[in-house]
């Protein structure tokens, strides 16, 4: 599914470069869910952007679906991105201005889907939004906004889901009920879960914990 | 213990650590930027309004040179001039015309005052080199720079006016008494009253303007006012320095006003763009105000800080806008030095006080609700984000806060109905050239939106947007259709109206011809093959209609028509000129009773029918005649046109010159200047020399303009900047989950680009739009131009439009990454 061998990323500073860490090695098998926590400035969305190809490594490989993500150019990048990639963010990255059906439309659209509409709607009922499709999400609470989300990354039936701090926003209650929504989209899809998270009950779990600690990642 | 912490030595400290900081800003760099605008604007055009008020008007008796003037076409009647003595009114005499001059081969239209001593009543000329004399000695005249200039001549050159040759002892720097009227924009020559007749120019029924000047103690002239007021007839005009501001309705007064009223728009663009900044800029600093606090800083001292902060701006644009406005003065001089003889003067110190003055007032009135956001910060905003709001004004605020400002644009404008009218008019413009925009907007992206990935985000975008985007499309319209006008009617309306006479339209008038020349003057045409025909030409007026006075026998209305209040040119002629054609009745054999032929639009106006009779006072005798006939007159052929002939007969008695006009072309100078030599005393105009003193003038006042122009097209493009940096700002976030989702960063540029260029397409379109009304209006109106359309403004307004736009776009389009994503 996911193989990143030895990449490292270097951001060039003004005296000397700054390297953010140095030959990692991770692999993701489909259906897989890994956490991965570090402290703040650890460079855990460095490494994020780098495995979803948004970003290239300084050094290494990174290969998705047999792809090599780091020698592919950017609009291919992007194209896989769409059909096999999904995120999930803290603050829920909704479009203020669209619609709950319009955000999840949106990214199948990109995809390219035949029917965005018909598969918007079914995702939004599978999180259990039906009456909620045309709220604009200043109409929503902050759980279903993260449901509109979590939908929207469904969608697209991706094969790699990135969550970074899904509940971080939320209120206990609420982010548990997100949690448990999220793990069983998960299982039952065979969605391959990286997940970034401070919370070590929520890294718990997942089915293999890593901590990304002075530029490397170890296992916990 | 906080307060000794916080002194003005500290808090002046604070101010310059953070300058540096605020510098990189671009809310802080677009504010110092407006600031130096407003500045240099309303500096630049108070200043230049009021030298050209001043150049012309330096003192009411000045510009009179008199007490009281009055203007006649016909010398002076002797019990006026006997009842101005009987009042102990100091008087004198001046006679003014147009004629050509010459020095050796050149010849140039100029308008001539002939002059006695003393002259004038109140102020004085003043030359170059001084003079000894209040007026030039019999022999010699004083001429304007500008005549000596286009003559190729100099102080001690000899010229010939008609018969006589003048020396010029002086260049004139500054005269009151120039005139009213197109005759005072030409360049003048002042010769002594004496060498008058020797020029042999003044014949019965020449063309002259008469002027009597008065002056005395103020209770004389106006007893002598009164007495005089009621015995004017339509022709006369009497002018006081008590009763009259003589350049009120000149020229220049409102080619003054006119400038003022056109920074208006570029003022407001820099308040609403000074009003933009501070909104940005108080919203920024709430964060670290809340900090301020936090750390003890009280809420007057935050006002205080923010205020010194907002003060400290201001003398630093105050200054730079100052030496802007310098800058800019220097060059309108340049370009205005010929309108006003002798220069502009300098102007009042305080005047230069306007540009700040007016810029720190849009400064406090704009700043006072960011200002007191910010002190109102809470300290808990550094704890909870959502309390770093900014709150709305409330209404009672917003009308105090319109209130003042309309206030201070009126004290500027020195008029608050002016005020009123250009704030409602460019209103009116800008929302509607921005609201047919913003309604076009949707349908042309939904067609584009088929052709795109992205192309329903297009359509999101626009209708989140369409508030600013309404501002944003109504100010571009308008500035590139200001832009546009200008350089049409600069470039094209005269040009036009030049080039739509057909190619035989006759350049040269020759007036003045007496009786026993018109043979000799018509031999010697014939000889130089020049085609032309002479008609006769008697001054007369009309004094009954049908046996009533034209007031019994019209309507208010038709009373209104310029031909009944002055002398008109009368003629006579056996046969039909060839370029009248008849529209009624029929052309006279041999009649026994005098027939008349009128003009088309005056028979109509006047409501004159076949068979009416109109009667005409000549030289102080009534003459009736019987209307047979109605011609149609195109009075631009620039050929003798005559709104009433008279059948040959009625009027051979009576004092009559001749008048004929003819085409020379640029090779054929030599027959006008032969023409002269031979007979003196024509007088000759050069319709192009003409056409081009009439250009120049245009070109001047437009060319001013256009500075004005160029500030504010600064001010609309910093504004659009402004706008277009804050949307891409938050497009910045949107293109980075875009690019999450599976887009390109080049697809989400794509969408940025085809958004603002579409904009700044249809602010083209809308501009072209606007050109086209504005300068079709103008061209009807002034000029009688048909309406004609500008395909190139079509293709390059939008395509400038899109440009601006795009550049805007890919100037403030920073890339986007998934950091955005987390830091949001």
């Amino acid at each position: 599914m996911l193989q990143a061998s030895e990449i490292s990323k270097t951001f060039p500073g003004h005296q000397e470069d700054l390297t953010i860490f140095r030959d990692i090695s991770l692999s993701a098998k489909r259906g897989e869910s890994i956490a991965i926590i570090g402290q703040s400035g650890a460079g855990k969305s460095t490494l994020l952007s780098l495995l979803a190809g948004l970003d290239e490594p300084s050094g290494g490989s990174i290969s998705l679906l047999n792809h090599p993500l780091h020698s592919l150019d950017e609009a291919t990048r992007a194209q896989l991105r769409a059909e096999h990639i999904s995120f999930i963010f803290q603050s829920f990255q909704l479009l203020p201005e669209l619609s709950a059906l319009d955000n999840v439309q949106l990214a199948l659209e990109i995809q390219g889907h035949p029917q965005p509409e018909q598969q918007a709607a079914y995702w939004l009922d599978q999180v259990g939004l039906t009456d909620r499709y045309d709220h604009t999400p200043a109409q929503l609470s902050g759980g279903e906004q993260q449901r509109v989300a979590i939908a929207r990354a469904f969608a697209t039936e991706p094969a790699l889901l990135f969550a970074d701090e899904p509940t971080g926003n939320l209120d206990e209650a609420t982010g548990q009920d997100i949690i448990d929504q999220l793990f069983e989209l998960n299982r039952s899809h065979q969605t391959t879960l990286i997940l970034i998270t401070h919370d070590p009950h929520l890294a718990q779990r997942c089915q293999r914990c890593l901590r990304l600690h002075q530029g490397a990642l170890e296992p916990l | 213990m906080m307060q000794s912490q916080l002194s003005w030595g500290r808090m002046l400290r604070l101010l310059r650590q953070q300058s540096r900081t605020d510098l990189r800003t671009l809310e802080w760099r677009s504010l110092l930027l407006a600031l130096i605008l407003a500045t240099s604007l309303a500096g630049f055009l108070t200043v230049l309004g009021h030298q050209l008020e001043q150049g012309l008007s330096r003192q009411s008796e000045a510009v009179l040179g008199a007490d009281l003037t009055l203007s006649d076409a016909r010398p002076p009647a002797p019990e006026v001039i006997q009842q101005a003595e009987s009042q102990s009114l100091a008087l004198t005499e001046v006679v003014q015309f147009s004629s050509m001059i010459s020095q050796d081969e050149q010849l140039l239209l100029s308008s001539i005052r002939a002059v006695n001593a003393p002259y004038p009543l109140r102020g004085e000329i003043v030359t170059v080199p001084q003079q000894s004399t209040a007026i030039p000695p019999p022999g010699t005249a004083w001429a304007e720079q500008t005549l000596l200039d286009r003559l190729n001549a100099e102080v001690g050159s000899r010229i010939t006016l008609g018969y006589q040759e003048l020396l010029i002892t002086a260049a004139i720097v500054r005269s009151p008494d120039r005139g009213t009227g197109f005759r005072s924009f030409s360049p003048q020559l002042i010769i002594n009253r004496a060498d008058l007749d020797a020029t042999g120019v003044i014949q019965p029924g020449s063309r002259i303007g008469y002027r009597l000047l008065f002056s005395g103690d103020e209770a004389s002239v106006r007893r002598f006012s009164e007495w005089l007021e009621p015995q004017l007839n339509p022709q006369q005009r009497l002018a006081s320095v008590y009763t009259d501001q003589p350049m009120a309705d000149g020229a220049i007064k409102n080619a003054s006003g006119f400038l003022r009223l056109s920074s208006l728009f570029g003022l407001l663009l820099c308040g609403l763009l000074i009003s933009l900044c501070l909104r940005r800029y108080s919203s920024a600093q709430q964060s670290r105000c809340a900090l301020l606090k936090s750390l003890g800083m009280q809420h007057t001292q935050i006002l205080q800080f923010y205020l010194l902060k907002l003060l400290s701006g201001w003398a630093i644009a105050a200054i730079a806008g100052t030496l802007l406005s310098q800058l800019l003065l220097f060059i309108a001089h340049q370009l205005l030095q010929s309108l006003i003889p002798g220069g502009l003067p300098d102007p009042a110190p305080e005047y230069y006080l306007v540009g700040p003055v007016m810029s720190l007032a849009l400064l406090l009135i704009l700043g006072f609700s960011p200002l007191l956001q910010i002190s109102n910060t809470p300290v808990m905003g550094l704890l909870r984000q959502e309390l770093l709001r900014q709150n709305p004004l409330t209404y009672p605020a917003r009308i105090v806060l319109i209130l003042l400002l309309g206030a201070v644009l009126a004290l500027y404008l020195d008029s608050l109905l002016n005020a009123l009218l250009a704030l409602l008019l460019i209103g009116l413009c800008t929302l509607l050239a921005g609201v047919i925009a913003a309604t076009l907007l949707p349908p042309l992206a939904r067609q584009l939106a088929k052709r795109f990935k992205l192309g329903r985000l297009l359509l999101y975008r626009l209708r989140q947007q369409r508030q600013w985007h309404r501002i944003q499309l109504g100010i571009m319209s308008l500035l590139l259709a200001l832009l546009c006008s200008l350089f049409l009617s600069q470039t094209e309306l005269v040009e036009r109206w030049q080039n739509q006479l057909p190619e035989d339209t006759p350049n040269q008038f020759v007036i003045n011809i007496q009786p026993w020349e018109v043979q000799a003057v018509g031999e010697f045409l014939q000889q130089q093959s020049v085609e032309h025909t002479l008609y006769p030409m008697i001054r007369g007026r009309v004094t009954g209609i049908n046996g009533l006075t034209p007031e019994q026998a019209l309507s208010e209305q038709q009373m209104e028509h310029n031909a009944l209040h002055r002398e008109l040119n009368l003629s006579w002629s056996a046969d039909r000129p060839a370029h009248n054609p008849l529209t009624r009745g029929r052309w006279w054999s041999s009649p026994e009773q005098p027939e008349i032929s009128v003009e088309q639009e005056f028979a109509e106006t006047l409501g004159l029918q076949l068979g009416d009779q109109m009667t005409f006072e000549l030289a102080g005798q009534q003459i009736t005649a019987t209307i047979t006939s109605v011609r149609q007159v195109e009075w631009r052929s620039f050929k003798p046109n005559f709104y009433v002939i008279f059948s040959p007969g009625a009027l051979e008695n009576y004092p009559q010159t001749f008048i004929t006009s003819f085409r020379l072309s640029s090779d054929e100078a030599e027959i006008s200047r032969g023409l002269l030599k031979q007979f003196p005393a024509l007088t000759l105009i050069d319709v192009g020399q003409w056409i081009d003193q009439a250009n120049t003038l245009i070109n001047q006042l437009i060319q001013a303009s256009t500075i004005v122009l160029g500030l504010t097209l600064a001010a609309g493009i910093l504004l659009v900047q402004l706008l277009l940096h804050q949307e891409l700002e938050q497009r910045r976030h949107e293109n980075a989950l875009l690019q999450v989702l599976g887009s390109t960063p080049g697809q989400t540029l794509k969408l940025d680009l085809l958004e603002f260029t579409l904009l700044g397409l249809l602010s083209g379109v809308m501009a072209a739009l606007l050109s086209e009304l504005l300068t079709g209006l103008i061209g009807l109106r002034l000029l009688e131009l048909p309406l004609v359309w500008h395909p190139a403004i079509w293709l390059l307004l939008p395509l400038s439009g899109a440009v601006i736009f795009l550049l805007g776009t890919l100037g403030a389009h920073r890339k986007s990454g998934y950091r955005q994503l987390r830091q949001s």
